[in-house]
């Protein structure tokens, strides 16, 4: 906190991010099958925002979908990262994450079951169309990944501390009732065909076919967590040397748990919301930013933002260059990098892991 | 110290975990500013329960804590950590933050959250660290300290807090001789300065030279509260701790050392 030096360092890395995102963001715009010159994805851009004339209708909605996805991708990265950095300071623990302790899943379970109860309704809602679908299904998942995580907290630290081991085993707990509960519905819902495909497709996470609608979900579910940074962020890092030190020097420890848990919620489930399942940004990301930068949550709650969009975006744009327009889906893709990083984790930590 | 508090009262505090273990009983004690209480008894006879009750940290099962008139855990946590500041004994976790960092957490009670840390947050733990000397330590990370570093580091936060009574859990534990005696020196500062300390410790000898009064707890229970060479009689020392002692009065303290009787040594 006082030295100037790491700030600097923050300042300069943020600058950079939000530099790369704003290239990503205008190269995935002009990624994709149909060749579109950059003048007619700038007017069509312009156009999106209500300046000047649109393309013609083809042409403008491909420059559309492209830019939902594109702001789908980013913003599901930084919601994701924000929610990990989060929840692994709740935690005192940088091997939690979202997915990990079943938060993410638990987000799922909740969109499916408001698919679920909203029966008929639910084709559209699957698209997330119309305001309805916009208010319920990331509604839905919000609670569903707050009463995941509320149970997780309770679990996990029953007993005072939450300890490396216990938080896993309850993570691997709470993520198996939540398999067993989506195994259920998606059972229930084999009939109708639009609302099982699209309750499955969450399980892969999905970039493509994004509207306004996803972007806006999951920005503004970002835009509301963010607004807790500042509550937390200096609480967080003086939760690092044990709770019970953080409430002899004054943080009301209670808020604090309560705060970060409806933020990193927030954030998990719009991400979910907007785009599915997506696993290992929310572990990743703030692990990158610790390397790279500062341990402190000052600065890695903030970076892990605009770090989490570049990431996200970067792996899309990277897959659509390497193998072509929406080969893999970005859950597959998160899993198979994320995967083999979790385990690397654990091998780098290998002396701790021997004191569990 | 910018308000000086006068008193901090405990009064007939207990403490029953839910197993129905009593850890305290009745415990009544009052601490006033420029006085150094020490707190001392066999493990588990409850000196750490009574320091974190002391500090708002654990609720009494009954009794009450009050500073100045008010109950201290009705208190908001930042209006209790700018009056009373306690030294955990260690740290569950020791992060890996450099100690200027760290000390600047005690602080946290008095930086403004929009302004962030100010100039004045900034001599205050200068100042800290100096008092502990511990200023050549500021660049170093927490987690390459020895254990008489960090100790020294973990009192400097507390003085950084600036608040005007200062709980402390068994500061010496990890120290050579030379740093039991300094820390007790500067514990005995902070007294004269105008601050009310209370010390929970095993260093019978040190507190009793540094100390103005001396609580003997045992079993939850104050078993005598006085001053220190009231307290530290021969029988209610061999009652409280056994008989392997040496128990040597001297230079206005008493000497107390374990030592094993003849037929105990073997």
């Amino acid at each position: 906190m006082s030295s100037a030096n790491p700030i600097r360092r923050a300042w300069t890395t943020a600058a950079a991010l939000v530099a790369a995102l704003l290239a990503l963001l205008v190269l995935s715009t002009s990624l994709g099958p149909s060749d579109l010159d950059a003048a007619s994805v700038a007017r069509g851009l312009l156009a999106l925002v209500g300046l000047g004339e649109p393309l013609d209708a083809n042409r403008q909605a491909i420059v559309e979908l492209r830019a939902w996805r594109g702001l789908c991708a980013s913003g599901v990265g930084a919601a994701l990262a924000l929610s990990g950095a989060t929840i692994q300071g709740m935690f005192r623990n940088p091997l939690a994450s979202p997915s990990l302790i079943g938060v993410t899943g638990g987000a799922s379970v909740g969109a499916a079951l408001g698919f679920l109860v909203l029966g008929g309704a639910a084709p559209a809602l699957a698209s997330l169309e119309g305001w309805l679908g916009a208010f319920v299904v990331p509604s839905f998942a919000f609670v569903g990944a707050a009463a995941t995580t509320a149970v997780v907290a309770l679990v996990a630290a029953l007993h005072g501390r939450t300890s490396v081991t216990s938080l896993l085993l309850v993570g691997i707990a709470v993520n198996l009732c939540v398999a067993g509960l989506f195994a259920a519905i998606q059972y229930l819902t084999l009939a109708e065909w639009e609302v099982s495909k699209a309750i499955l497709a969450w399980t892969f996470g999905a970039l493509d076919d994004r509207s306004g609608v996803h972007a806006a979900t999951v920005w503004a579910g970002l835009a509301l967590s963010v607004g807790a940074i500042p509550f937390i962020a200096r609480e967080l890092d003086l939760f690092r040397s044990g709770e019970e030190d953080a409430l002899a020097l004054g943080v009301d420890a209670r808020r604090v748990k309560t705060l970060a848990l409806l933020a990193s919620s927030l954030a998990a489930s719009s991400a979910v919301a907007s785009a599915g399942q997506i696993g290992f940004v929310g572990l990743v990301v703030p692990h990158i930013l610790r390397l790279v930068c500062s341990s402190s949550y000052s600065i890695v709650l903030w970076l892990s933002i605009p770090a989490g969009a570049v990431f996200l975006l970067g792996a899309d744009v990277l897959q659509r260059v390497v193998l072509g327009d929406g080969v893999l889906q970005p859950g597959v893709m998160m899993s198979l990098v994320g995967g083999p990083f979790f385990l690397f984790l654990l091998l780098r930590q290998r002396r701790e892991i021997a004191n569990w | 110290m910018s308000r000086v508090a006068t008193k901090l009262e405990a009064r007939e505090l207990s403490l029953t975990y839910p197993s129905g273990a009593r850890a305290l009983d009745a415990v009544t004690l009052e601490v006033d500013a420029g006085e150094l209480v020490a707190v001392v008894g066999p493990n588990g006879s409850g000196k750490s329960t009574l320091l974190r009750c002391l500090g708002g940290l654990l609720a009494p099962s009954a009794g009450r804590v009050q500073l100045d008139g008010r109950d201290v855990h009705s208190l908001h946590a930042l209006q209790r950590a700018r009056s009373l500041a306690f030294v955990p004994q260690y740290l569950p976790a020791v992060p890996d933050v450099r100690v200027d960092d760290f000390v600047l957490g005690g602080r946290y009670a008095h930086i403004d959250r929009w302004r962030g840390p100010a100039r004045e947050d900034f001599e205050h733990v200068e100042g800290a660290l100096e008092a502990c000397d511990a200023l050549d330590l500021r660049s170093r990370s927490l987690t390459e300290l020895s254990g008489g570093q960090r100790q020294r580091v973990l009192i400097a936060r507390a003085v950084a807090q600036a608040a005007p009574v200062v709980l402390v859990d068994e500061p010496t534990a990890a120290l050579d001789p030379a740093h039991q005696v300094s820390v007790f020196a500067l514990l005995s500062r902070f007294a004269r300065e105008g601050r009310a300390v209370i010390v929970a410790t095993h260093e019978l000898g040190l507190a009793s030279r540094a100390s103005n009064r001396m609580c003997v707890l045992q079993q939850g229970r104050v078993r005598v509260l006085g001053t220190p060479r009231d307290v530290l009689q021969p029988h209610v020392l061999r009652e409280v701790y056994g008989p392997d002692l040496h128990i040597e009065a001297r230079d206005g303290g008493v000497i107390v050392a374990p030592w094993p009787r003849a037929e105990s040594a073997r």
